[in-house]
């Protein structure tokens, strides 16, 4: 059984770097507890599942509350929209998730943290609401998986 | 008094990118059928105007998160010969061990999430593998091998950082490959184990009269080299390229259409066309394989280009594992270069089949005008021939409305289009108001 891994799931659309801002974050704190992976479709979570007892997602979300909201559940959770994915490209964590559950894949502990977002344009940063949630759930992220 | 009536697929689902179909049937006979693509153009080519060659390789490569090597690699092997570099033997072996990664994640992810479904009336992936579990968890382990090669020697699994005009920016360590080689041994095994799997789906009948089109090599199973050969005797060099085949607008795609200059037909490139063209260059076992799987010598059914797809998941691992085991990192990562004015034109083997870039740089090294023609471009013009000759079948045949519509997004995806890699082209009109 290998270490519990945290993955950060983001691009470069504004808001939606939530998942690698926190990813960065753990990485500045010099956090090394628990694997951690940056990716940007979630598809590619499926390629670090294998044999961990622990998941920890960090994602954008959107329609969850305020700008800059921290949100955190356990899956299986009804809070994800599951969605039809057109390809693979836009394959949702929801549909990722159900997959690895289908597979038998899933670690015994997922979590998902969630940091609602506002604005979606290539090429911006994050709003200053989401970097600073971020910080924060990094920090919480921490002292809830240190020596995980 | 005719009547007529239109059958929409709005949204291709299972395909990468946005398209629909739209058929239009009048007094029971097909009398018309749009792949109609109509995400926005992407303009990659005017974006490259006026940058350093040497940002080539990176930008193409965001053209497609699934097949971004294919892009560097054409566009490198043009922007070299336009540049009269010559890489050196390793340098060569490292592209092909490059592309094996990209061709085992795609196919390994077509194969098993994409068009697998399609064989047993699944909505998904997701409802598929609860009836196939240990396929499709086979399935994503060969996906993530070619995630970790990409990652080991393009420094990344999506659209990779280490490819370089002239050679790579860092040759990878001999440890760094060689810890892959215990998951590809097995993986050799899991691609068999598959293409056998595939071979027993039931395919739906559909033989047409295509004329294939790939890039065909005497020694070697086509990756980045070779001459552009064809089913109907074509035989060319790449330069060659624009005396024998045209891109068309279309007015229902924002994608461009190619068909053979004079004839103005369709054809067909990908891993059905491959294999039917270059089934000497396959490796002994893939051969056998073949054989014993019932792969015709010139397959012409769509539907079981998902047992080349598999023939050549086997072919690639197999290819990787040499290499992975003969390397020994020796002699520059790249070439060097001194910018010069020039035009050059190369193709390669993406996973969905030809893709052809052109490239005129000025003296200073930066690029005046790209043109990029991927293969789904190649093959839209096909997909549409194939989707009336099947309908017309099934049409006849008395099929409802909703099983036409799943007929034909079985259909196209048996290409295994890239819709988002194929919008490469915007035609402007400018109005001029006094």
């Amino acid at each position: 059984m290998t270490r519990a891994l945290i993955v950060g799931v983001g691009s470069h659309y504004g808001d939606d770097r939530a998942g690698w801002l926190i990813l960065d974050r753990l990485q500045e704190l010099g956090f090394h507890d628990c694997e951690l992976r940056r990716v940007s479709n979630p598809a590619d979570i499926l390629d670090f599942m294998e044999q961990r007892q622990r998941l920890v997602i960090c994602d954008a979300c959107q329609g969850a509350g305020p700008p800059g909201s921290i949100h955190c559940w356990s899956w299986p959770t009804d809070r994800l929209l599951a969605r039809q994915a057109h390809g693979t490209h836009d394959m949702g964590l929801s549909e990722v998730m159900e997959l690895a559950t289908g597979l038998g894949m899933n670690p015994s502990s997922v979590e998902i943290w969630a940091v609602e977002g506002q604005t979606w344009f290539p090429s911006l940063n994050a709003g200053a609401e989401v970097r600073a949630a971020c910080e924060k759930a990094a920090t919480a992220i921490w002292e809830k998986y240190a020596d995980a | 008094m005719s009547t007529t009536d239109v059958i929409e697929v709005p949204i291709l689902t299972r395909v990468e990118g946005e398209g629909g179909v739209t058929i239009r049937v009048r007094q029971n006979t097909i009398e018309n059928v749009q792949l109609r693509i109509y995400e926005p153009p992407r303009l990659f080519e005017a974006l490259l105007c006026g940058r350093a060659l040497e940002d080539t390789p990176d930008i193409t490569a965001r053209i497609c998160g699934i097949c971004p090597v294919a892009y560097q690699m054409s566009s490198v092997h043009a922007l070299e010969a336009a540049l009269g570099i010559q890489t050196t033997p390793q340098i060569r072996r490292l592209r092909r061990l490059l592309y094996c990664g990209e061709w085992i994640e795609s196919h390994a992810l077509h194969i098993h999430l994409l068009h697998a479904p399609d064989f047993f009336g699944a909505a998904s992936g997701i409802e598929l593998a609860q009836r196939f579990p240990q396929e499709i968890t086979r399935g994503l382990q060969l996906k993530k091998h070619g995630n970790r090669l990409l990652e080991a020697l393009g420094g990344r699994a999506i659209h990779p950082i280490n490819v370089a005009v002239g050679g790579f920016y860092r040759l990878p360590r001999r440890e760094e490959l060689a810890g892959l080689i215990p998951d590809f041994e097995w993986g050799l095994e899991a691609a068999i184990a598959a293409t056998r799997w595939v071979a027993s789906f039931p395919f739906p009948e559909l033989t047409q009269p295509y004329e294939f089109v790939s890039l065909s090599h005497p020694d070697e199973y086509p990756f980045n080299e070779g001459e552009i050969v064809s089913s109907q005797g074509l035989r060319v060099p790449v330069t060659e390229f624009d005396r024998h085949f045209v891109e068309v607008h279309v007015a229902h795609s924002t994608a461009l259409q190619a068909v053979r200059h004079e004839q103005r037909t369709p054809y067909f490139v990908g891993p059905l066309a491959r294999i039917n063209l270059n089934r000497g260059q396959l490796s002994q076992t893939v051969q056998r394989l073949a054989d014993e799987v019932g792969m015709e010598s010139e397959c012409r059914n769509p539907f079981r280009s998902i047992i080349a797809r598999a023939l050549e998941l086997v072919q690639v691992y197999e290819e990787a594992l040499d290499i992975l085991r003969g390397y020994h990192p020796s002699g520059p990562s790249r070439m060097p270069y001194q910018p010069a004015a020039g035009q050059a034109c190369a193709a390669t083997e993406a996973p969905r089949g030809l893709l052809f870039h052109d490239y005129q740089i000025d003296d200073a090294g930066k690029i005046r005008q790209a043109r990029i023609i991927p293969p789904t471009s190649q093959n839209q013009r096909q997909i549409e021939g194939d989707l009336t000759t099947y309908l017309s079948r099934n049409l006849q045949a008395k099929a409802s409305r909703e099983e036409l519509a799943s007929d034909c997004e079985r259909l196209v995806r048996t290409y295994d289009p890239c819709i988002s890699c194929s919008t490469h082209f915007l035609r402007v009109r400018w109005e001029e108001i006094p």
